[in-house]
């Protein structure tokens, strides 16, 4: 099974960049044509038009073909979008850039339709096209390629013979002679110092000169081996071909692999080079052919290690972006679900996915994060982490404002609630948001489970996050400041405990705490298996020899314990972490003013919390704020009661139901089905 | 920015100033769990404090327990002479290492002579102003002195005293030899308009009436639990015992009622759920038939007050199962079973009037009937105009009971003993 | 000026029924036994009624100029100085009245909880946490009402199931308490008890409509009504009218009777959280209202520069009072037998002013 999935996504993965490489001529003469009228209407349709296409590809792929069928209905859903705020969305462009690009084109008849497609391309936030407009991404290729942005421009300026540097790196255009461009190229790529990038010469059937470029390491040798060489060195290549320039025949009766694009812009070609295609430069033509060719390690599908369930999909997201919106998709099999990337780093060029469901999801919301990942300006950023705390409301709050999930069936019922997802590459985790607390509080086991025991599950898990939370404080103002508040009996054995222990109550039981967290944070950080074991031996032989030392009482090392135990039951790891921290601010209160200063420290802790917002979702919404919530709080009604989407949500389609979603309930048995389920 | 900043500074202050002024250590206390008033010596009052030393072997985990060998190291005793309980306490403080606090303090001891002389105001009510004494806390009116009372108070073995002291008082309301009195009782008796005062009485049974030689007894048994405590012939077991109640007029003792009496009482007044009676069997008079009895329903009370004396009228319902029958007559049958029920009608109704008289006695009106009366009155002038309480002593009685035998026990129906000297 | 945010109907009465009951949590049932004696719990319904005939006016008042709060009210029929004037009255008496809330927690929780802490350490810690619910806002401070209306609601229950092994119903006669005249002219009087239901009409521009608002006044009357005569119901029936006098503050003292022996018994910390959630909701309303009040009669925009010094104010004003004595025979005392006038009358005046001066709101039908 996994191999099989394995496969599917090595070798379907057409558009990783969501740039999408062109079948056949037919369809690429359509989709250029159709790119013209989009651009002279102003209307920026692409990010419909680039996904109705990625779903042929995938359809013709993927021979499931379940995600291509309504094409034209989409186009003319967003035939409203403003095409100007949506460029501004994806990347400030300075206006100068912008300007020079249309007079570009302009001048440069020839290759107009190349330019619109890639200034289209940057409306919708393709990938490595996206880039080559704006100067400071491509300075950011360079950095990558030499680390020093400001001599990497140099270097270009004394190649170009523009004025401009922007103006010059804008215009390096394929030359058509082979030598030139492999001085480009090696201009660009530092060879003979990097020597990650190959530039293979060799003579297409024994006559024209031509070079493959691709780097080491990122491509699949196989494509290149089998696939490339032997097809165009074989002496019969160019039999049936008249002309001088040969790229068109070659892309079309030569080369046998499945995306094949034609280039001609040394700005579009880096990066495509970069993220494993590989290249063919061919003398005498000025452009160059671009060919899927990825193929670097990745990790295989796991087990999620922070998400556990017990009933429930076990597949956790990967590293690579491409297997996990699979992933989703797989879940969400529906033409609805829009894709957009985005590259969210200017130097190391990561991407992001932005995935919505564009007939449920509202739309101001897509609009902001598109407009907070947008703007974003960081050199480098590693995975969906960074990325959080960069898109999230406010960076001093202690509780986390977007959810991070590690499950793709999570997100694609937040999808499917009407959230926004981003996927981002490098960490096998996916961000949702805007979330509330209780998004936080429940997992995906709820769901599957019967309503019955999702509610018991989540009642213990409140207990757990209310004692993770409140116990340390509760018990030190009580033992500190109430000791009229503890039982008779109780107070004897914590009396009789606490005897031998030479510290003052509060040392103790932050010594504790602390001697926990580093228990935790110590078999974490512990490599390979003894982590797991030093955990739990620690653990026992901490506690065991601190009481026998007479350093600590039994009674503390119990409810440190119970604290630890309660703050594992929060599924989320952010949430744990914050109630871990939240803990140690309620000692302090407690061991200030009793339960008076825990009730402060509380209700500030509300207070900070309930003014939070996620993407102008208050924290606590459906219990504080009020909104109707279909039953979904703490206690789960059944699963045909939850026929509403949040509220809070503002959804385009608020019912996630049929009036009657169990039809047979109603309908006579063994007559018609009956089934009136929505979607 | 500024807000954060604020916000921060509002969180981590309390680490900065951390263990303020009621922050203590759980040790530094010497948990006070008994205290005895008295009429002192050198000093008004005589007051002793039962320290609960919290040994290992009082805790929870009696895994050391030996028995009861070793008893008094787990309580220490301090008695000394003051004026008021307060200097007590500032001077006991100053000669001990802990600090003695009273926030556990479970049974309040007043010794008897203290409480006819009328000095329960004086002493006791002022300090349900005092924080720490909760007002649960349990009151007991002991014969003797209250020090020997506190001395010999000990737990259970492997328990903690306030645990001893909390189930002894629980039996009040399933035998009812004694009320279940807490210091808002005490409180509320003395303050109160409606009803007067009863505490619990208790004693230290030094074995005096248990006479290990003489002659079998003979004659006709009194009614079970017909005096007080310190009278019980018994031996073994704790030294201390609760039987038994004292009666106040305000805040003076006017006397004490026996635990039949006091049982007699909380059945009026619908305290005791459910207690064993016996009584004299009315074909066999020497003797007993022991009956469980629970109170189905609270006592239905009625009250004249239009002719000069209130005359009262309470009707209990009870029922109940018979425990055994000594005679071995067969009771069981319809017929017979209604000898019983009105013989224990006639038994109750007689205790209770007894315990009436007597409270008239005391000028008392423990009975309640109090709030019964003052459902008449419209407002609180006209009440305490009419003064119930003084009214009280003239009142006149008629206790009516139902009573109805549910059960038989185990046995459906008793044969007659097979023996040969019946049989000639 | 800073639109505060919406808020609902829910977040609305929690805030308000809160604001209301804290202080049944104080010295005010003990001082209302020995007034009224046994007749306290009805007292408080008549108290209710009157405070609903008392926001009838406000509401009228506010229907007159829908979508506008009292300040912006006072300004358009007052005109400027007379507005400035009125305002000034109005929210120095209710920071006044915040002022002696706070002192009198401050002493309570002295008494029961906190022996040798000083007033002003509890007094400063209380200030704290009102100046972070200040600074979040109404919106925050509201919806906090909500969140710990579950926690307040179920300790609450609890408490009160529980106290019923102490209850005897024998305690509630004579009926009329000290003579019924008596009780019904305390009942009018006392309706100051639920004067900070016109903080409706500060507040009334975070709300929807007037016919919102009028739902919104109606049912937290009905509700404060409600419960305050069951709590001093219930209290009624544990302490009898000499005794329930004595005490300082009765529920806290209801709470620590609870024994069942063994483990459940001193079941206070419930209880304490009860008052502490309860007085910080109270008092950050009243604050906060305060706020918008004089930032309205000065015309200032942003508040939370503003927060601190009137913090400071507060502070200074809780301070005044002497003793504990001072506290609630004086102090609490006056404020519930005469608040009526502050809170009741201006609307009144207002509305009878507007009348006159035939002045309405822009938008009638909105």
């Amino acid at each position: 099974m996994l191999k099989g999935l394995k496969n599917l996504f090595v070798y379907k993965k057409p558009s990783e960049n969501g740039f999408r490489f062109p079948e056949d001529p037919q369809e690429s003469d359509r989709w250029s044509s159709y790119r013209g009228k989009t651009r002279n209407l102003q209307d920026n349709n692409e990010s419909d038009n680039s996904r109705n296409h990625r779903n042929d590809n995938q359809d013709q792929y993927n021979e499931k073909g379940q995600n291509n069928k309504k094409d034209k209905k989409h186009e003319a859903k967003h035939d409203k979008r403003d095409k100007t705020e949506q460029a501004r969305i994806i990347k400030p462009i300075p206006v100068k850039k912008l300007v020079k690009t249309v007079n570009d084109e302009g001048k440069k008849k020839d290759s107009t339709e190349k330019s619109q497609e890639s200034n289209n391309e940057e409306d919708t936030g393709h990938k490595g096209l996206t880039k080559n407009k704006d100067n400071d991404t491509e300075s950011n290729e360079n950095q990558k390629k030499e680390n020093s942005g400001g001599s990497n421009k140099k270097d270009k300026k004394g190649n170009s013979q523009n004025d401009s540097p922007e103006q010059k790196e804008n215009d390096i255009k394929v030359s058509s002679s082979i030598d030139e461009n492999i001085n480009i190229l090696k201009d660009i790529f530092h060879l003979p110092v990097n020597q990650d990038v190959i530039i293979r010469e060799f003579k297409i059937a024994r006559e024209i000169e031509a070079c493959v470029v691709f780097i080491d390491g990122m491509v699949d040798k196989s494509i290149i081996i089998q696939f490339t060489l032997p097809q165009l060195m074989d002496p019969c290549a160019l039999d049936g071909f008249e002309g001088e320039c040969p790229i068109d025949f070659l892309e079309k009766n030569v080369l046998s692999i499945h995306q094949v694009v034609r280039m001609d812009n040394y700005q579009e070609i880096v990066p495509q080079v970069l993220s494993g295609l590989t290249v063919v430069f061919i003398d005498g033509c000025d452009e160059c052919l671009v060919m899927e060719s990825r193929g670097f390690e990745k990790r295989d599908i796991s087990v999620p290690s922070t998400e556990t369930v017990v009933n429930g999909a076990q597949e956790g997201f990967t590293e690579n972006l491409r297997t996990n919106i699979t992933l989703i998709r797989r879940i969400v099999k529906n033409e609805a679900l829009v894709t957009e990337f985005k590259i969210i780093s200017k130097t190391n060029n990561i991407i992001a996915a932005l995935l919505y469901m564009e007939d449920i999801t509202n739309k101001k919301i897509v609009d902001e994060i598109k407009r907070r990942v947008d703007s974003l300006n960081i050199d480098y950023i590693s995975g969906s982490g960074m990325l959080e705390q960069l898109i999230e409301d406010k960076s001093l709050m202690l509780f986390p404002q977007v959810i991070s999930t590690e499950r793709p069936d999570r997100v694609a019922s937040f999808l499917m609630d009407g959230k926004v997802a981003l996927v981002c590459e490098g960490t096998p985790f996916a961000l949702a948001m805007p979330i509330t607390f209780f998004d936080l509080f429940h997992t995906s086991e709820d769901s599957n489970l019967r309503w019955q025991y999702g509610t018991f599950l989540r009642i213990v898990r409140l207990i757990g996050t209310l004692l993770a939370l409140l116990l340390p404080g509760l018990w030190t103002a009580l033992i500190l400041f109430h000791q009229e508040m503890i039982p008779t009996s109780l107070l004897a054995s914590i009396v009789i405990s606490r005897t031998p222990v030479p510290f003052p109550f509060i040392v103790e039981f932050l010594l504790m705490e602390f001697s926990f967290e580093l228990i935790r944070e110590g078999g974490i950080r512990v490599p390979g298996i003894t982590g797991n074991t030093l955990g739990i031996i620690g653990a026992l032989i901490l506690g065991q020899s601190a009481v026998s030392a007479g350093l600590v009482s039994p009674s503390l090392i119990i409810i440190v314990a119970v604290t630890g135990l309660g703050s594992f039951t929060i599924p989320n790891y952010s949430l744990a972490l914050s109630v871990r921290i939240a803990r140690f601010l309620l000692i302090g209160f407690g061991a200030f003013a009793g339960l008076y200063g825990v009730s402060v420290g509380f209700v500030i802790l509300c207070a900070l919390s309930l003014g939070m917002k996620s993407f102008g979702v208050p924290f606590f919404t459906s219990i504080a704020p009020e909104t109707k919530s279909s039953r979904d709080k703490i206690i789960r009604g059944p699963l045909h009661n939850q026929n509403q989407r949040p509220d809070y949500l503002n959804t385009q389609n608020e019912k996630r139901m049929g009036d009657n979603p169990r039809g047979w309930v109603t309908s006579k048995p063994g007559g018609d089905r009956g089934n009136d389920q929505g979607r | 920015m500024r807000k954060g900043t604020l916000i921060l500074i509002s969180l981590l202050l309390p680490f900065f100033i951390t263990g303020c002024f009621d922050s203590h250590e759980i040790g530094d206390f010497a948990y006070v769990t008994a205290m005895g008033v008295e009429h002192g010596i050198s000093d008004t009052f005589r007051i002793t404090f039962q320290i609960s030393k919290f040994s290992k072997s009082s805790g929870g985990n009696g895994e050391n327990e030996g028995g009861g060998g070793e008893k008094n190291e787990e309580m220490e005793i301090i008695t000394m002479d003051s004026s008021s309980l307060l200097s007590a306490v500032s001077i006991v403080n100053a000669n001990i290492s802990k600090e003695l606090n009273f926030m556990h303090l479970k049974a309040i001891v007043i010794s008897e002579e203290l409480a006819e002389n009328g000095k329960l105001g004086e002493c006791l009510a002022p300090i349900v102003r005092y924080r720490h004494i909760r007002r649960t806390t349990n009151i007991i009116v002991c014969k003797g002195k209250a020090e020997e009372f506190i001395t010999a108070l000990m737990p259970y073995p492997g328990e903690l005293i306030t645990r001893t002291l909390e189930e002894l008082f629980e039996k009040s309301n399933t035998i009812g030899y004694f009320p279940h009195t807490t210091l808002n009782d005490l409180y509320d008796g003395i303050k109160s308009s409606y009803n007067a005062l009863i505490l619990t009485y208790g004693a230290v049974n030094k074995e005096e009436k248990f006479e290990s030689d003489g002659e079998f007894f003979k004659g006709e048994s009194d009614v079970p639990g017909n005096f007080n405590a310190g009278d019980i012939p018994r031996k073994g077991g704790s030294k201390v015992e609760l039987f038994g109640s004292a009666v106040f007029d305000g805040e003076k003792m006017k006397g004490k009622l026996t635990g039949f009496e006091t049982q007699m009482l909380l059945l009026a007044r619908g305290e005791l759920i459910r207690g064993p009676f016996s009584i004299t069997d009315p074909e066999k008079p020497e003797l007993m038939v022991p009956i469980d009895i629970k109170e189905i329903e609270n006592p239905e009370i009625m009250i004249d007050l239009n002719e000069d004396k209130p005359k009262i009228h309470v009707k209990l319902k009870l029922e109940g199962d018979i425990a055994s029958i000594q005679s071995g007559i067969n009771y069981e049958t319809p017929e017979k079973m209604t000898i019983i029920e009105d013989a224990l009608e006639q038994h109750l109704i007689k205790g209770i009037e007894i315990t009436f008289e007597k409270c008239k006695e005391f000028k008392a009106d423990v009975f309640n009937f109090g709030t019964t009366a003052v459902m008449q009155f419209w407002t609180i002038p006209e009440w305490e105009e009419y003064n119930w309480l003084g009214k009280f002593p003239e009142s006149e009685l008629k206790v009516e009971v139902d009573f109805t035998i549910r059960r038989t026990g185990k046995l459906l129906k008793n044969k007659p003993l097979f023996s040969l000297e019946d049989k000639k | 000026m800073i639109r505060e945010g919406n808020f609902g109907y829910h977040e609305a009465i929690s805030l308000l029924a809160i604001t209301i009951l804290a202080k049944t949590f104080f010295t005010s049932p003990a001082i209302l036994v020995g007034i009224v004696g046994t007749a306290g719990w009805y007292m408080t319904l008549i108290s209710a009624l009157t405070a609903m005939f008392g926001f009838m006016f406000l509401y009228l008042l506010l229907k007159r100029f829908p979508n506008k709060n009292i300040m912006e009210i006072a300004d358009m029929v007052l005109g400027k100085l007379g507005s400035i004037i009125f305002l000034f009255l109005f929210g120095g008496f209710l920071l006044w009245s915040a002022s002696i809330s706070i002192r009198e927690f401050a002493e309570v929780l002295k008494v029961y909880v906190l022996p040798q802490s000083p007033p002003s350490f509890i007094i400063i810690l209380f200030l704290i946490t009102i100046i972070v619910l200040s600074f979040m806002g109404l919106e925050t401070i509201a919806r906090f009402a909500k969140f710990i209306i579950y926690i307040l609601g179920v300790g609450f229950i609890l408490v009160f199931l529980l106290s019923v092994q102490n209850i005897a119903p024998r305690y509630l006669f004579p009926l009329l308490g000290y003579g019924l005249d008596k009780t019904i002219i305390h009942g009018l009087l006392r309706s100051s008890f639920y004067g900070e239901i016109v903080i409706i009409g500060v507040i009334a521009s975070s709300l929807q409509g007037y016919k919102e608002i009028k739902r919104i006044g109606f049912s937290t009357l009905l509700i404060a009504g409600f419960l305050t005569s069951f709590s001093l119901l219930v209290f009624a029936m544990i302490f009898p009218y000499p005794v329930g006098q004595e005490i300082t503050s009765p529920m806290y003292e209801m709470a620590a009777l609870i024994d069942y022996g063994g483990f459940m018994q001193r079941m206070e910390p419930i209880f304490l959280f009860l008052w502490n959630f309860g007085t910080f909701i109270e008092v950050s309303l009243i604050f906060y209202a305060t706020l918008m009040i004089f930032c309205h009669a000065f015309r200032i925009d942003d508040k939370r520069p503003v927060i601190l010094p009137m913090i400071t104010t507060l502070y200074s004003l809780s301070l005044i009072p002497k003793s504990i004595s001072e506290v609630t025979s004086g102090f609490v005392q006056t404020l519930r037998s005469w608040g009526w006038i502050v809170y009741y009358v201006p609307p009144v005046i207002i509305l009878i002013i507007a009348l006159i001066r035939k002045k309405k709101g822009d938008s009638q039908n909105a």
